[in-house]
């Protein structure tokens, strides 16, 4: 799940030929990071559909400021900055944050992969599935976006911190924080449950 | 140096191996004796578990 490194050779040439306005090598580096630019876009706004127009308008900004990509970051960095950005300004402006929604939340979890057909377990994985939405919306927004973003995106510390624009460090306990929290609130949860 | 206090702040990265090479040993050779620690760390790698809808067995 990782980006694709800077030393990439064929990830380099698509960035290149993009640059001299070739709309293919454009489309391919689309393809290859929509799906993880939209993850990214869902962890800090939530909503799916928001999280598809947002991915949407990072590739167009992407386009047009390819001229300025110097590649002192990996394009994919680079990418998640627009995205991340654009999220912030999203936030502000529409002011729906932090509490996710009831159909919001669901659709994140279906992303959560089944173990198994069989419906005893589905009917477990539904119920645990609601427990951890239940408890992610416990988390304050600084908190659910960063563990969204470390384990349902798989990004490194590293990823993170220039995603959120915040010190590694910070990304560290942010992380330990909300773990413990959850940690803490799915033990709660689960003393509930008779 | 190796309290609980200071270790468990990293038990978190420990579990991604985000630690420096310096850090996951100290936290390693403190595990070895800390079971308090060891169970906090086991309890991040079942919420992991949990997440992603693995068996816990």
């Amino acid at each position: 799940l990782r980006s694709a490194s800077i030393t990439d050779d064929d990830e380099l040439d698509l960035v290149r030929r993009a640059k001299r306005g070739e709309r293919e090598a454009f489309g391919a580096l689309v393809r290859r990071y929509q799906q993880r630019v939209v993850g990214v876009a869902r962890a800090l706004v939530h909503n799916p559909d928001d999280a598809v127009e947002l991915g949407q308008e990072t590739f167009i900004r992407a386009f047009q400021n390819l001229p300025n990509f110097e590649g002192r970051s990996s394009f994919s960095t680079w990418l998640y900055r627009i995205a991340s950005n654009l999220a912030i300004d999203w936030r502000r402006r529409e002011m729906r944050y932090p509490v996710a929604r009831g159909e919001e939340a669901e659709n994140e979890l279906r992303k959560i992969p089944s173990a198994s057909g069989d419906s005893f377990r589905e009917a477990a994985r539904d119920e645990l599935s609601r427990k951890v939405r239940g408890a992610l919306e416990e988390l304050t927004a600084e908190h659910r976006e960063v563990i969204l973003l470390r384990e349902m995106e798989g990004l490194s510390y590293e990823e993170i911190s220039e995603i959120l624009g915040c010190p590694k460090g910070t990304v560290m306990s942010r992380l330990h924080y909300a773990r413990s929290h959850l940690r803490d609130l799915l033990k709660d949860l689960e003393a509930e449950t008779p | 140096v190796n309290r609980c206090d200071d270790i468990v702040p990293l038990l978190s990265a420990f579990n991604d191996g985000e630690l420096s090479p310096i850090e996951s040993d100290q936290v390693a050779r403190h595990l070895d004796n800390c079971e308090k620690c060891k169970e906090t760390l086991v309890d991040f790698m079942l919420l992991y578990r949990r997440w992603t809808g693995s068996p816990t067995t």
